[in-house]
């Protein structure tokens, strides 16, 4: 059957199946046994047991579940609270004051967590009660957070680029290197964003106490920890001692130590980060196994290969194939979660986008900044979720008009990523 | 019917099992890659399995935890066009997502246990120093993928019950990337 018949087929199966509500990784799995049971009958089906057992002990995806403990350790132990007042006096002469101190501790935390809704989540829990107690807008507190947390998987460590890493065979160091210079970039256009706009409406924020200065002492002895931690993780990522794998279990490990050392982890919230952790993990593993059973049906097929080639001789030219694959992202975006998408979309544009000769680890970063647009847009905006889940007397409509300004920053920056393919590139050959 | 009589109570306790026996597991991953790196950094001697066993825990963690993550409704869905549907219609749809869940974790349940069988008839170890013979860290597979078949035919199976009876469900948005 010709590739492209084929292509129909997987596709209208996969849609009906999400339509009709099947979980998406079960949705991917089912699509990719129909694809092997045409092609070749039941003959091939041993054959998912090695991609199950390959998937699951590969050693870059033992990352996940510890970045993720990582992160929950930090959000249910207190320490976020005391990093967010930590932080927080560096800013008051900032125009924007606590939400500028929104994005960069979404930016930093980012290092911890590995995931958008963690990280907008650890910050949200601590800021939106003490922005609403000094009398700040919610529209410019809630956008804040929505749009901070998209820089958790743009800055490393990062689920998704783990993810990307383990089903392209790129280096998962690479990937990790090359989203630092976009993730805090793009932090710096939320900040200078916030900026302008705080300063023009200065409705939006309280009048500044001259009182106020920099707690030296008190930044020090509650965000230092942290941003400790953070320089361990990632200097011994960078510095060769660890591999990101354990790179992750170390983090875990300094976490636990940070949080026993504040004497704010009781057994219940240790269980409770262990337990979403492992339920997490789970999920991911299971979308991820049958995004490999669907990978392995498209190559078999040839699809990946005849959808290559024949872009390749209809000569599309690589900007238009940046433009389609942006509006593919912003389209399915609003549907399914990013991590789905990329697991999705990755088997069957990655040859493509190598045949147009994209480079791989440009494409892992500008794959997550399409998806860090899905998760602030309804109506399956995982950011808005998060967000909406810890101010419940906003509704999603209200939280998504605050993060649409944001939504179109991070289109802008998709565009300056793609004609300055070097802010990603240029870190990881540097660091060679 | 919000519960299958027996069925949901076995459930309910293979699934506390497998959240603690998940637990253990990523604890001991944590534990044996730190061991690892002291042991590298500080004294010079690898464990010459940390890798390796740490895939091992991590199929046992996730393996035993599927059936615990989709009863707490943390697997995600495109909720939104079934939601517009008319109540026994979102029954159908549900009976039918658990069918294709279901079916899916079969046919993996049955591909991972053929795996396990080969491991075993022909004794097939891991190229590592362990010599791990493969089959020990492979059974749990297929037993992870029959479990989830089972929770997902009581999971469809109560909300389609409900649905039809006019009672809500509870839709869920859970953090993923």
């Amino acid at each position: 059957m010709p590739w492209t018949e084929l292509l129909a087929i997987y596709g209208v199966l996969l849609v009906a199946t999400l339509a009709f509500g099947a979980s998406i990784g079960a949705a991917m799995g089912f699509v990719g046994i129909v694809g092997i049971t045409m092609a070749s009958g039941t003959m091939l089906w041993p054959t998912f047991g090695d991609i199950v057992f390959n998937t699951t002990t590969n050693f870059s995806l033992v990352a996940i579940p510890l970045f993720v403990l990582m992160g929950e350790l930090i959000l249910h132990s207190g320490i976020a609270g005391r990093f967010y007042s930590g932080i927080s006096s560096l800013f008051i002469r900032v125009p924007g004051g606590l939400a500028q101190t929104n994005i960069a501790g979404c930016a930093i935390f980012s290092a911890i967590a590995g995931s958008s809704v963690a990280t907008a989540l650890t910050v949200g829990t601590v800021a939106i009660k003490e922005m609403r107690s000094r009398g700040y807008s919610d529209t410019l507190t809630l956008g804040t957070l929505t749009a901070g947390g998209c820089l958790g998987i743009l800055i490393p460590p990062s689920i998704p680029l783990i993810v990307y890493g383990s089903m392209t065979q790129e280096s998962v160091i690479d990937l990790f290197m090359a989203g630092v210079l976009p993730g805090i970039l793009l932090g710096l256009i939320f900040a200078v964003y916030v900026a302008v706009r705080s300063t023009l409406d200065p409705s939006l924020t309280p009048r500044r106490n001259p009182a106020e200065s920099i707690a030296v002492g008190r930044m020090m002895r509650d965000a230092m920890p942290v941003l400790g931690l953070v320089a361990a993780v990632i200097g011994g990522m960078y510095a060769g001692v660890v591999t990101p794998t354990e790179a992750s279990a170390f983090g875990s490990l300094l976490a636990l130590v940070l949080a026993v050392a504040y004497r704010e982890l009781t057994w219940p919230k240790l269980w409770l980060a262990l337990r979403n952790t492992v339920l997490t993990s789970a999920v991911i593993m299971f979308i991820t196994i049958n995004a490999q059973i669907l990978n392995f049906a498209v190559v078999s097929s040839g699809i990946g290969r005849g959808l290559a080639d024949w872009l390749v001789a209809v000569d599309v030219s690589p900007f238009l194939m940046f433009c389609l694959l942006l509006a593919i992202y912003a389209v399915i975006g609003m549907f399914i979660d990013g991590l789905s998408i990329m697991l999705l979309t990755v088997p069957l544009l990655y040859p493509t986008l190598m045949a147009l000769g994209f480079n791989g680890v440009w494409v892992g970063v500008i794959l997550v900044v399409f998806i860090e647009l899905g998760a602030l847009t309804p109506p399956m905006g995982l950011n808005l979720f998060a967000i909406s889940s810890i101010a419940p007397d906003k509704t999603l409509g209200e939280i998504a008009w605050a993060s649409a300004p944001y939504a179109l920053l991070i289109v802008a920056f998709s565009f300056v990523l793609y004609a300055v393919p070097g802010l990603a590139l240029w870190l990881p050959a540097a660091l060679k | 019917m919000n519960r299958i009589p027996f069925v949901s109570r076995t459930l309910d306790v293979v699934q506390w099992l497998g959240l603690v026996i998940g637990v253990a597991m990523i604890v001991a991953m944590a534990v044996l890659m730190n061991v690892e790196i002291a042991g590298r950094t500080l004294i010079g001697v690898s464990t010459q399995m940390s890798d390796e066993f740490a895939g091992y825990f991590f199929t046992a963690a996730t393996m035993l935890c599927f059936l615990p993550a989709l009863r707490e409704g943390r697997f995600l869905r495109v909720e939104g066009l079934v939601a517009l549907a008319p109540a026994r219609i979102r029954a159908a749809a549900e009976a039918f997502a658990a069918l294709l869940g279901a079916g899916t974790c079969l046919v993996l349940a049955s591909a991972t246990w053929e795996l396990t069988a080969a491991s075993l008839a022909f004794g097939t170890r891991s190229l590592q120093a362990s010599q791990t013979p493969l089959a020990i860290p492979q059974a749990v597979m297929p037993f992870g993928f029959a479990l989830l078949a089972i929770g997902f035919l009581e999971w469809g199976l109560v909300r389609a019950a409900m649905l039809w009876r006019g009672r809500s469900v509870t839709e869920t948005h859970h953090a993923l990337d």
